[in-house]
């Protein structure tokens, strides 16, 4: 990221982002992402995770658009990691 | 997705149902192997026991059942034919896996028998299986609700209070690796409803991983940008590399509980082939965008709760019920004569209503207990089968009026008692086909079990067509037992009842199949303590009919309220065959005993006190007239005062072992009033009038008296 871009505005995500949660969480990341300037997800409030969660922030890292991941708990990367996906998750971290 | 009490609770009912259901389908496959609907309808029954006690973590009966399901398969692919042998073995797998859920009721769990689980292997695989022997114990008894139990040939104890969790693979279940490593491409592509049914697929990941050395890629093209995206929707897929020599069937055990096998791809890898990442995924099911669709594709690996048309209810919740219902139904009734007062003319309507409706809940909730004869007859097939096979015998069962309707309890208990008289027909009512075809009849034997309403009775026969009763051998031994006098004619009637003696067989060994000490002296009894009779009709070369006389139900009574010598007594209507009055002078006597002539027939009377003495000169009494050891008996009382229908009350343990008492009711007008049993009353009488001949006779006083002429 080029220092003169201004920083993604930052998105705390507190509490379990499970099954029961994802969906409330995909509607307060696309309303953050509909501001245009990208995303950062400050997860170190967050847990626990379970697949569902992990695949919501697959899917925000796939959109294409500048979606970081700060804070990532141990929880969470220990399911990317049984999942075969921490790499990506690691790829998108500041 | 941790297994609570709950779930388990649930999963036994709903095994026990499959469990009927899958018994009932195998009985038919032999003659129905044409008929796709009735093999597929089989096949689910094991498939959906399959997955269901792997969802509660019933492994070792998850395992077993899939050799069954495998069997099943191979049968409606067309592959394997339906031979009576394939069958025997499918039944005992079944009553193999019954008695494993009823181990798992106890915590316990019980090994596969491993000759039966081979034979299931060969079968699935089409090579003809070896012998199995038979089960080494006969079953004591059938009883609605559980399941023989076989032989297990081991329990193991009780350090499992729990069921195994589901996730991690037990060190059993591994096969030893005696075979060479070998490398499969395992592709997983669950389906969309997945995460939606409880279940987390990184569970079969890690449990792969434990088979052996695994890389594990996640496919992640087919997750939705997030505006698009059904986040509860599973879209996420994985392609293994697995290098083990657990060998294919450990590959396919972690994926067992799976509903759909097409989730799964599994290939073998030659070892040293490059494992280059395949191209994709296979073709994954149509997955939603959001919304997610109304009607979910495909079946949640965990059962729906289902919004079923009916509900299971506690059968004790339900016989309180019964019982409030009914004292309500008698408080209502006894506000008849209010509804009469002038002063009570504004609530007219309403007392009615009230007595009406009071009415209606007792008939409604007593109808709740009713069930189809159907559940205990759908048993008998098997047990005719079993004892088919055991005997050498060739046999028909003919069942009628299944849809019978009676008393839930009863039902329960008749169990037992129609077991035993099965087993009597075939072991010494029928002949082996050789024996029928000298006597010039088809050489397979028929039994027919039928069922139908008798007025406010349900009548229940067992009847084969037989060599029929030996008249003369039991009159030979009856004589010589001292049951019978010895001028005793042959075609007298109490030569056929005295086969219900306790210890009374003509056989010298007790009959392989029904002798063990439960005669039918017990079925008798049985079937008294239900309020019901038993007879039987037998010609000699016909055959016999047992005949089963049964209230429907056992929560009410449909009686006489009768009084004598101060006293009110309840007379169940079903023991009364008729009423007469006896008018003064009209007393007659037989054999120095009071009697009275009933239509030219002299009917001997026994009092209702065994103290009191029917005396001619007394005024009128009312004579019940029943019958016992078919012979017509006469009860005298004072008064009839009418029909009652009542809620029956139990009794204080100590009355009840008056027998002639079964019960105690409660009256319109809040008394206590006890109920007769007319059979036991009259047996009492005749006992003691035979101990006063016996003393006048002599010392050999035979326990087990028979009324005498």
């Amino acid at each position: 990221m080029s220092p003169n871009q201004a920083e993604p505005p930052a998105l705390a995500v507190a509490g379990p982002v499970t099954l029961e949660e994802v969906a409330r969480h995909r509607g307060a990341w696309l309303a953050a992402l509909a501001q245009g300037a990208g995303l950062r997800l400050d997860l170190d409030g967050s847990g626990p995770w379970d697949v569902a969660g992990l695949q919501l922030l697959l899917s925000a890292l796939g959109a294409g658009g500048p979606v970081r991941l700060a804070g990532m708990p141990a929880g969470l990367r220990e399911l990317a990691g049984r999942a075969g996906v921490l790499d990506r998750l690691d790829a998108a971290a500041v | 997705m941790a297994s609570s009490d709950r779930f388990l609770g649930l999963f036994f009912e709903e095994a026990r149902e499959l469990l009927q259901a899958l018994e009932a389908g195998l009985m038919d496959l032999e003659a129905r192997q044409g008929d796709r609907e009735h093999v597929d309808r089989t096949f689910r029954a094991a498939h959906t026991l399959k997955g269901a006690s792997g969802m509660v973590g019933l492994r070792a009966v998850a395992g077993f059942t899939h050799k069954v399901e495998a069997v099943l398969d191979q049968i409606r692919a067309g592959k394997l034919p339906v031979t009576a042998d394939a069958i025997t073995i499918l039944l005992r797998s079944r009553d193999h896996l019954g008695a494993a859920v009823d181990a798992a009721m106890d915590g316990k769990t019980l090994d596969d028998p491993a000759d039966l689980a081979a034979a299931l292997d060969a079968l699935a695989e089409g090579r003809s299986p070896a012998p199995t022997p038979a089960p080494a114990e006969e079953p004591s008894s059938y009883v609605v609700g559980q399941v023989e139990e076989p032989t297990p040939t081991e329990a193991t104890g009780p350090g499992d209070d729990r069921p195994d969790p589901p996730d991690v693979l037990p060190a059993d279940l591994m096969e030893t690796a005696t075979a060479p490593a070998t490398s499969y491409r395992i592709t997983f592509t669950p389906g969309a409803d997945l995460l939606r049914g409880g279940v987390n697929p990184l569970g079969f990941l890690d449990e792969l991983r434990e088979l052996g050395e695994a890389t594990v890629r996640a496919i992640t093209d087919r997750i939705p940008p997030l505006d698009a995206i059904d986040p509860t929707a599973c879209y996420l897929a994985w392609e293994i590399d697995l290098t083990t020599a657990a060998g294919r069937p450990a590959i396919d055990e972690v994926f067992l509980f799976l509903d759909d096998p097409a989730q799964v791809r599994v290939e073998a890898v030659a070892l040293g082939e490059a494992l280059a990442p395949s191209p994709g995924p296979p073709p994954p099911p149509e997955l939603p965008a959001a919304p997610p669709p109304a009607a979910p594709p495909g079946e949640p690996a965990r059962p729906k709760p289902v919004v079923a048309a009916r509900v299971r209810v506690d059968a004790e919740q339900l016989d309180q019920l019964v019982g409030m219902a009914g004292e309500l139904a008698v408080l209502t009734d006894s506000l008849q004569g209010l509804a009469d007062l002038p002063a009570a003319a504004p609530w007219a309507g309403t007392i009615e209503a009230l007595e009406r409706l009071g009415r209606l809940l007792r008939d409604a909730t007593l109808e709740l207990r009713m069930v189809p004869v159907e559940e205990l007859f759908s048993r008998f097939p098997r047990v005719v089968r079993d004892l088919a096979e055991r005997s050498g015998k060739k046999i028909d069962l003919v069942i009628e009026g299944a849809d019978t309707q009676l008393d839930r309890t009863i039902i329960e208990r008749l169990a037992d008692p129609m077991i035993h008289l099965i087993r009597n027909a075939v072991d010494h009512g029928l002949e082996t086909p050789d024996e029928r075809l000298a006597a010039g009849k088809p050489a397979t034997g028929r039994i027919t079990i039928a069922a139908g309403h008798e007025g406010d009775r349900v009548a229940i026969r067992i009847g084969e067509d037989g060599r029929g009763l030996d008249r003369a051998k039991i009159l030979k031994k009856g004589i010589r037992l001292g049951l019978l006098p010895p001028d005793t004619p042959i075609d007298d009637p109490r030569v056929g009842t005295l086969i219900f003696e306790a210890g009374f067989s003509t056989r010298d060994q007790v009959g392989e199949l029904s002798g063990r000490g439960v005669g039918l002296d017990v079925v008798r009894d049985t079937i008294r303590a239900l309020r019901g009779t038993v007879s039987l009709r037998s010609a000699e070369g016909k055959g016999t009919t047992f005949l089963i006389r049964l209230p429907l139900t056992l929560a009410m009574i449909d009686g006489l309220l009768v009084e004598d010598d101060g006293g009110r007594y309840v007379v169940p209507i079903g023991q009364v065959d008729e009423c007469v009055s006896l008018m003064p002078g009209e007393l007659a006597s037989t054999l120095g005993r009071p009697a009275a002539v009933v239509r030219g027939e002299l009917v001997p009377i026994v009092p209702l006190h065994h103290h009191g003495e029917v005396d001619a000169g007394e005024g009128r009494r009312e004579l019940l007239l029943t019958r016992y050891a078919e012979q017509r008996v006469a009860v005298g009382v004072d008064r009839l005062l009418g029909r009652v229908q009542t809620v029956i009350q139990p009794l204080d343990p100590a009355l009840g072992r008056l027998g002639r008492y079964s019960g105690a009711t409660i009256l319109g007008d809040g008394s206590v009033c006890l109920i007769l049993d007319l059979t036991t009353l009259v047996g009492d009488a005749r006992a003691r009038d035979l101990g006063r001949g016996a003393a006048a006779r002599g010392p050999n006083h035979d326990p087990h008296p028979v009324p005498q002429r």
